[in-house]
């Protein structure tokens, strides 16, 4: 287990940024709420990284805008999430393993009409 | 705006309406030389003089403990109202209710005799309450009417993969008007 919390924190939520991005009709919600006490990472506005727990494990929440045009949003959530875990390996580090799992809000929804 | 804006203001506007009205009977009390008038305004501001230490501690740790309890409701997490869709071990997928509730307003005022004033739906939970208004023809089905609806709002919650809950759905044919 790392000692380097913040590191770890970090380095996760970098990830799921990268990943974010590469996904088309997925944004990150950046703009923290007035008035509302709204997860808000000092690292990634929209991704908040929980734990570690005693096997130094991390669950991650993201609030995210999705626009589903043509699928549903449990499809797109799941790639989503595939995105991420591949992020995170491509990171040269066990943080796939150690991120148990990814919970999205979607914050928005925008509909292909 | 939380709570305890909305306190604040509805109290310094209740303070101020005060205010104004015992203005105004001061004034057409001296207009109209009415003792009674602005001895009832005098006789008020008097008597919270008369309060003693005691009260007047009483009074604060009062207002102290009202604005304590607003200062925490403000400052409590907020709890969005999301509905859960999804949930394994890979994670949860939550949607925020208010946009499936737009989402269904469009889809159902797509249908005939139905507009979007007329459609209104509450998500609480995963519990779906839909109140429709709709126009139907003199010799129409009000149950034909409702099943049809109920079908359309499957279709659609299904098209966007939300159909996991679906035996939660309400649906109340509101507001029939007949037209020939």
């Amino acid at each position: 287990m790392s000692l380097n919390i913040f590191q770890d924190k970090k380095l996760i939520a970098l990830a799921v940024e990268s990943a974010v991005d590469k996904m088309k009709g997925v944004l990150l919600t950046r703009v923290r709420a007035v008035g509302e006490s709204y997860p808000y990472s000092p690292d990634v506005p929209g991704v908040w990284v929980r734990g570690p727990d005693r096997e130094g494990r991390y669950t991650v929440d993201i609030y995210v805008t999705l626009a589903v045009s043509g699928t549903t949003i449990p499809e797109m959530a799941n790639r989503l999430r595939a995105e991420i875990w591949e992020q995170l390996h491509k990171e040269g580090i066990d943080m796939a393993d150690r991120v148990t799992s990814v919970d999205i809000y979607v914050e928005d929804l925008v509909l292909a009409v | 705006m939380r709570i305890f804006n909305r306190v604040l203001a509805t109290i310094i506007s209740i303070a101020f309406i005060v205010a104004s009205a015992m203005g105004i009977v001061y004034l057409i009390g001296l207009l109209s030389r009415n003792a009674q008038l602005t001895g009832l305004v005098s006789g008020i501001f008097r008597s919270l003089t008369r309060l003693n230490a005691g009260q007047i501690q009483a009074t604060l740790i009062g207002i102290f403990l009202v604005s304590l309890v607003l200062l925490i409701l403000e400052i409590r997490p907020f709890r969005a109202r999301f509905i859960t869709i999804r949930e394994d071990e890979a994670g949860k997928t939550r949607v925020f209710g208010s946009d499936v509730e737009r989402f269904l307003v469009q889809r159902l005022a797509r249908g005939k005799g139905i507009t979007p004033e007329s459609v209104d739906v509450v998500v609480h939970g995963n519990r779906f309450d839909i109140a429709t208004g709709i126009e139907v023809s003199t010799d129409a089905d009000r149950q034909a009417v409702r099943s049809q609806v109920e079908y359309d709002v499957k279709t659609n919650l299904a098209s966007i993969g939300l159909d996991d809950d679906l035996e939660h759905i309400s649906i109340r044919v509101a507001r029939v008007k007949r037209v020939a």
